[in-house]
């Protein structure tokens, strides 16, 4: 499998900066999400998670994201339940969610996440 | 001598309030997006969790006009919705207008979601959110939560005033309030 990575950008719209990484595991998405087409930028992340998935790895998720809009949320969502699955059929998962703690509506939203998923989101503060 | 505007902008000056921040009408296209984003990160540099809020505001309110407005424009070869934004600046908070054109058909389902929003606190609008998150996508790639976002983001405020155009159209302004 090949690695993702994907600069982050401002220009109108935020597009998030991407680090997927096949050999050790870490995939990494950092800085904000609102974007022109949402489901075209992340399908390729989305699929990619789903074939990692399929190898057996141990898969660690940092997610450093501050923004995201609500077209984002639908498609973080969908890779947190990709996850998920991954971790009920056996799969050794971790999710770190980095943020400062001072952002309480970043803190409910992660909350909401953990809620609709039954995903474990490590909330680390800084 | 250059042909008189049909728009009055001196009595259109002084209907202004004097803390209107910007105010736009037009597409909502990626250039204009790029202006409110930079003035928005720009004046409120210093005070990064307010920005967020009122960017994430304003994010929606212009995603709502980008694909539900009922008046299109042509930017790239794509429909981009037309309607008009403001944001004011008063002692206490930010005060957003926003405004399209909808079509009567679209109308009743976007205000019973409104009402509905109204009545919710906090914990029922994310309940309501985590609802909606499991229904599929919206139309244009959208995730059905914009207007329960922005009563989140500005603790409940959202409110809306509705005219009638023509009979297959409406004028619907939302109104949010974020304090500082």
């Amino acid at each position: 499998m090949e690695n993702i990575h994907i600069p982050g950008s401002h220009d109108g719209y935020f597009v998030p900066t991407v680090n997927f990484n096949f050999e050790t595991g870490i995939c990494e998405i950092s800085g904000e999400s609102f974007l022109e087409e949402t489901n075209v930028f992340y399908a390729p992340l989305i699929n990619w998670i789903k074939d990692f998935t399929k190898t057996g790895k141990s898969l660690v998720f940092n997610c450093k994201l501050t923004y995201f809009n609500t077209s984002s949320t639908k498609s973080l969502l969908d890779i947190f339940k990709i996850l998920k699955k991954y971790e009920e059929n056996g799969g050794e998962i971790t999710v770190n969610w980095y943020y400062d703690e001072e952002d309480l509506d970043l803190e409910e939203a992660i909350e909401d996440y953990m809620i609709d998923t039954g995903l474990t989101i490590n909330m680390v503060s800084f | 001598m250059v042909e008189k505007p049909k728009f009055d902008l001196y009595t259109f000056h002084q209907s202004l309030v004097n803390d209107n921040l910007l105010l736009y009408k037009g597409p909502f296209n990626k250039p204009v997006l790029g202006v409110f984003q930079y003035y928005i990160y720009e004046t409120l540099m210093d005070y990064p969790f307010l920005r967020k809020k009122i960017y994430s505001v304003f994010v929606e309110l212009a995603q709502n006009i980008i694909y539900y407005s009922a008046e299109k424009h042509i930017y790239n070869g794509k429909p981009v919705g037309v309607g008009t934004l403001s944001i004011q600046d008063t002692n206490f908070s930010y005060v957003f207008v926003a405004g399209n054109l909808v079509s009567s058909a679209n109308l009743g389902k976007f205000i019973d979601k409104c009402t509905r929003i109204q009545k919710l606190n906090k914990n029922e609008l994310h309940e309501f959110k985590r609802e909606q998150l499991r229904l599929p996508s919206g139309n244009n790639d959208t995730a059905n939560i914009g207007l329960i976002k922005i009563a989140l983001s500005a603790n409940g405020s959202l409110d809306f005033i509705k005219y009638e155009v023509d009979p297959n159209h409406f004028f619907l302004t939302l109104l949010v309030e974020v304090i500082k």
